[in-house]
């Protein structure tokens, strides 16, 4: 665009030293188009700009390394054209940070969607935010830029691969693996507690029916049974303290991926968490079937870490101490101070890629994960 | 297609599947209109191998828009290359010969144009190969510029867009030409068109390129319509004369500058008082007639010199002559050496005086002022050039006279050599030194044809005849004595004046068979002369700027009119004849000398040398300074305004009935300056920032921040109408970061903040 301008001031003042020194009309015609016709796209650009609907989508999903679709759209309703439109389209890989940005040169013929499509592929897992931050209407000399309000943003999830790790619990014998607590958001099968009462709806089991209060208010009333909440396993995702390495944060992300399908596979209900170091909280998930999992792990692989700050084990340890549990794994590029406290509470199985060797602690690396992990003992 | 890459991310653009590539197209369609405007240009320089070239164009177009389809577009470059090094190598001495022929026709543009020669190359090979010669280097030429313009066509565009007019216009500045000026508005079109496709090199649609250049093009058809009237082409020539006009005064001309430059079209006669024009130093004070325009053509108001054209046409003799026997501007130079004149050397400082000429006599010796490359004959050009040193040999009557006898008298081999090439000149000088315009020739031939009848027929006269013919009419128009004959003269606007004199002699010559020629510069009378000695250095002011008329000597050439043998003795100079005259300039220089002595002379000194470059020197830097003072200006006023603006809607933000929106935005503001001071959020919570606050301003400033934030909380939250004091007390804070913004930034932010993103 830097080139196109000055050639078009060089190219002005040849015009019109052609106009002065040959005495050329049609040289000063060509020098007024040339500044006419930026001048006269104003208004139209002006007008275009409050018109002009942006739009961007993206694929929901992704393996790594293949190419996925991103697709800008500019919907122009007016009866006017835009004929060079300039978008500047980032990604942006929120796991580790990666961001890319490109600039797309394309029109916006009248009353028609122009689409443009770019291709996106990354190496590592992540949740992919695609945006499009600026897109400037220039006039066809790309002179004046008007600048466009654009709000389009879309995101796309660069799944992780998955290993099968066997996980085996070991029994804790300083913890008891009987459930306290019981759900508050959804009913269960322990007929021991009541989740709720409410009206009788056909298809609702007989032997759900509290006949007593029945009687008492004269219609048909049920009692929901309570689901009791398991609190064995927590995986927890160490988040404070790791290097920049886009490789290690995905081999940490697959890991924990991976460890949680295989629970899950196994049936056992456990509880996912790591810490959100942009806000400074912890984050925690029940996962008691597949489902679950699945919705929970585009959140996951948003999980940006960060070199210092305060750790996800401190976090926990003070926010969400109900949390944890007798079976414990950390996953963690460097193990943080706070998790030998976390120790007291349960067996704490630590995870650690690529960082300092420690005693008690399995260590992997971000090439050879799937190998060193085939069975974890939590 | 671009790709981006970024560690294990990598994005590009593809081009939409269901669109057609039709891109191709237009890029194809750019380089042949880039590369078809070049060649033209060159075949319409060169006037030769035309259908050659373009056929190569046309072939390379057709090549490089099927390897643009089939995607093969990096094949073109290194195929062609290849094929045109392999023919180079195969016909190395043919395309050496075309390239010779090109070379030599060059050469003929070139003094068409400037009236200078190129040296030429002597053809090797012989004249039925030269088609063939021209042909294949036309071919490889053309190839190769198609090759280029493709290849910027391809990768820069723009590049090409300003290469094409630039270069046509340095070939026009070098070749001189206005041959080009016709290829010129093609080329600019061309690049306009250019212009409009950069950027959109291989994003596949064509539509929005063809769209503009509708646009553009009907546009340009309307302004081009309005362009060509007569009212507007009228108004460009005067513009076109006006700016050449002031680039020569600003170039060349003082304001002392008195001479017209043979151009009369607005000519007035004005009483000026007299200004230091040269300063000139001679080893022996002689009269001298410093000449500086020279007109051999005189068309109705105005004296030009011999056109280029007719310099081309005898390209040949001149250059020759230039070569093997003597300068046209220093041929009496070359005759006196025959005859054993001693040479003087001359030192002019042009002080006041146009610099567009050197101002030189007749008897210019041939050195550093004359080149034999340079093949015109009327005047030397200086260019700018205000001091410079020449010899003379000494030019009086006697002198003259004594050169021409040995001329005519000597049998030395040399002399005859130099007769036989002067014979030769002096057919060329007969040829365009005779010609006399139709409309001086109504006004005159009844006249002329009346005195000639006294000798007969006016073809038939001798030389002495003629020069008689000539004084009697003179006589007649610019008498000694008494009023002059009731006869309609040629430049009235310059009645009475030696421009007017000279002009009217130069055509009575031509009439009666004798070669003249109109000159302008500065006169060193024998009496002026007398007055220095050696080595003293004389004014010349501008009483001494004069006219006079040359005549063509035989043998000895181009030679002031009174000087010329027959005439010299009778011939004084009119001004002097004429008693009216004579008094009204005997009145002029008492009332100029009565002036010289009442103003002191310091007022009136003249620039020093050079004085006219130093003074557009300072001229444009002044200008460009003041451009840049009201540009300065106007932004700091844009800047202001806009300050002033986004200031005031904050200000009505701030101060809003509703409390609520108000502490609303004066924390959203808040949150602006807090980030400029190097605490952002992100996208996290306001509330974050309280403990790098804490950190850093302390406690109480932390506090004070909770505060506010849970008064905006409030604010955009809550349904209870807040009051006036939590505005106050959120503007209480809003100034307190801003202090502490003012006191930290740097100085350059502080400029950027306050203008630029008009924060306070």
């Amino acid at each position: 665009m830097i080139a196109m301008k000055l050639g078009l001031l060089v190219l002005e003042a040849l015009l019109l030293w052609c106009f002065a020194w040959f005495g050329s009309g049609v040289a000063l015609a060509l020098a007024l188009l040339l500044i006419l016709v930026p001048l006269g796209t104003l208004p139209i650009s002006m007008h275009l700009r409050k018109k002009l609907e942006i739009s961007v989508e993206a694929a929901v999903s992704q393996r790594k390394g293949d190419e996925g679709t991103i697709t800008v759209k500019l919907e122009n309703p007016t009866i006017f054209a835009a004929l060079r439109v300039r978008c500047d389209v980032m990604v942006q890989n929120q796991l580790n940070r990666e961001t890319l940005k490109h600039q797309i040169l394309t029109w916006a013929a009248i009353r028609k969607t122009q689409k443009c499509s770019l291709r996106v592929a990354s190496e590592y897992c992540g949740r992919l935010r695609v945006w499009v931050p600026q897109v400037v209407l220039y006039d066809c000399f790309g002179i004046f830029g008007i600048r466009c309000k654009c709000n389009a943003v879309t995101h796309m999830t660069v799944q992780a691969e998955t290993f099968e790790p066997v996980v085996v619990l070991v029994p804790n014998p300083s913890s008891t693996d009987d459930s306290e607590s019981y759900s508050q958001e959804r009913p269960g099968s322990d007929l021991t507690e009541t989740f709720q009462l409410r009206e009788y709806v056909p298809g609702d089991s007989p032997r759900q029916i509290h006949w007593k209060l029945t009687n008492k208010f004269d219609k048909l009333i049920v009692r929901d049974p309570g689901l009791p909440i398991s609190k064995n396993v927590l995986v927890f995702w160490e988040r404070t303290g790791g290097s920049d390495d886009p490789a290690i944060i995905d081999a940490q992300a697959e890991v924990v991926i991976s460890l949680c399908r295989s629970l899950v596979d196994n049936g056992i209900q456990f509880t996912v968490g790591w810490n959100d170091t942009d806000r400074n909280l912890c984050i925690l998930h029940q996962i008691r079937e597949m489902d679950e999992f699945v919705g929970i792990i585009p959140r996951l692989l948003r999980a940006t870490g960060c070199k210092e700050g305060m750790s996800g084990a401190g976090l926990l340890m003070q926010t969400r101490a109900d949390a944890l549990c007798a079976h414990m794994v950390y996953i963690a590029e460097t193990p943080q101070s706070e998790v030998m406290e976390m120790q007291r509470y349960g067996h704490v199985t630590m995870l650690l890629c690529g960082g300092t060797a420690l005693d008690g602690a399995v260590c992997f690396n971000e090439t050879d994960y799937p190998r060193q992990l085939t069975e974890i003992e939590i | 297609m671009t790709q981006q890459k970024n560690g294990g991310m990598r994005l590009r653009q593809v081009p939409n599947p269901r669109k057609k590539d039709t891109l191709w197209l237009v890029q194809t369609l750019v380089a042949l209109f880039a590369s078809a405007v070049l060649v033209l240009t060159v075949t319409a320089l060169t006037g030769n191998a035309w259908i050659v070239m373009v056929a190569a164009t046309v072939w390379m177009g057709i090549v490089y828009g099927i390897l643009l389809k089939t995607k093969h577009e990096n094949w073109l470059y290194l195929g062609i290359l290849v094929l045109m090094l392999v023919m180079t190598l195969i016909f190395r001495r043919q395309v050496l010969e075309g390239f010779r022929i090109f070379w030599n026709q060059a050469s003929d543009v070139m003094v068409r144009g400037t009236g200078r020669v190129l040296p030429e190359w002597e053809l090797q090979l012989s004249k039925d190969q030269s088609a063939f010669c021209v042909s294949l280097f036309a071919g490889l030429s053309a190839c190769f510029v198609s090759l280029v313009c493709c290849a910027l066509t391809s990768f820069a565009p723009a590049v090409l867009a300003v290469l094409l007019p630039g270069l046509l216009l340095v070939g026009m500045t070098v070749f001189g030409t206005g041959v080009g000026f016709a290829w010129l508005l093609p080329v600019l079109v061309v690049s306009v068109l250019i212009l409009q496709y950069s950027g959109w090199r291989k994003k596949g649609s064509a539509a929005p390129v063809v769209m503009s250049w509708g646009a553009c093009g009907v546009i340009a058809c309307i302004l081009i319509a309005i362009a060509v009237l007569p009212g507007v082409q009228n108004w460009s020539a005067q513009i076109r004369e006006n700016v050449h006009q002031r680039i020569h005064e600003e170039k060349y001309e003082t304001k002392y500058t008195t001479l017209p430059e043979g151009d009369f079209s607005d000519y007035k006669i004005v009483d000026r008082k007299a200004q230091q024009a040269l300063a000139v130093t001679m080893e022996n004070p002689q009269q001298m007639y410093l000449r500086g325009f020279t007109g051999a053509v005189f068309t109705g108001d105005t004296w030009e010199p011999l056109d280029t054209q007719a310099l081309a046409k005898n390209k040949q003799l001149l250059y020759w002559l230039n070569l093997n026997a003597f300068n046209q501007n220093a041929q009496f130079d070359a005759a006196a050496a025959y005859a054993g004149l001693e040479q003087n050397t001359v030192t002019i400082q042009n002080i006041g005086a146009c610099s567009y000429y050197r101002y030189v006599p007749f008897s210019l010796g041939k050195g550093t002022l004359t080149k034999p490359e340079n093949l015109n004959t009327d005047g030397v050009y200086g260019d700018g050039e205000r001091s410079y040193v020449y010899s003379v040999t000494a030019g009086t009557s006697d002198e003259i006279m004594q050169v021409l006898t040995h001329l005519q008298t000597s049998d030395d081999p040399a002399v005859l050599q130099y007769r036989k090439a002067e014979s030769g000149y002096r057919q060329f000088i007969n040829h365009y030194y005779l010609q006399i315009g139709t409309e001086v020739k109504e006004m005159l031939q009844e006249q002329w044809d009346e005195i000639a009848a006294m000798y007969g027929s006016a073809n038939n006269l001798t030389l002495q005849q003629a020069q008689e013919c000539t004084l009697i009419f003179l006589s007649r128009c610019f008498p000694e004595e008494g009023t002059p004959e009731d006869i309609e003269l040629p430049l009235a606007v310059a009645e009475g004046t030696t421009f007017q004199y000279a002009t009217v002699a130069a055509m009575t010559l031509r009439y009666f068979g004798i070669p003249a020629r109109y000159a302008e510069g500065y006169v060193i009378s024998q009496e002026m002369a007398a007055e220095f000695e050696s080595g003293e250095t004389m004014t010349v002011d501008s009483s001494c700027a004069k006219a006079w008329v040359e005549v063509y000597q035989d043998g000895i050439g181009w030679i002031p009119m009174d000087l010329t043998p027959g005439i010299g003795e009778i011939l004084e100079d009119p001004e002097n004849k004429d008693p009216n005259k004579n008094t009204s300039n005997k009145d002029t220089t008492e009332k100029k000398d009565k002036e010289e002595e009442e103003e002191p002379q310091e007022e009136d000194q003249p620039e020093p040398t050079g004085g006219s470059m130093v003074r557009i020197i300072l001229k444009t830097v002044l200008w460009s300074l003041l451009i840049l003072l009201a540009v300065s200006l106007l932004i700091f006023l844009i800047l202001w305004i806009r300050r002033k603006i986004l200031l005031g809607r904050k200000e009505r933000k701030f101060k809003s009935e509703n409390v609520s929106d108000a502490v609303a935005w004066i924390y959203a503001d808040t949150a602006l300056l807090l980030e400029k001071l190097g605490f952002d959020r992100g996208n996290g919570s306001m509330r974050d920032l309280a403990k790098p606050l804490e950190e850093k301003y302390g406690a109480e400033f932390a506090a004070q921040f909770d505060a506010v934030s849970d008064l905006n909380d409030r604010a955009m939250f809550s349904s209870y109408p807040m009051e006036e004091h939590h505005r106050r007390s959120a503007l209480k804070f809003h100034s307190h970061v801003l202090r502490k913004l003012k006191s930290e930034v740097k100085w350059y932010k502080y400029v950027w903040l306050k203008w630029a993103q008009c924060l306070y």
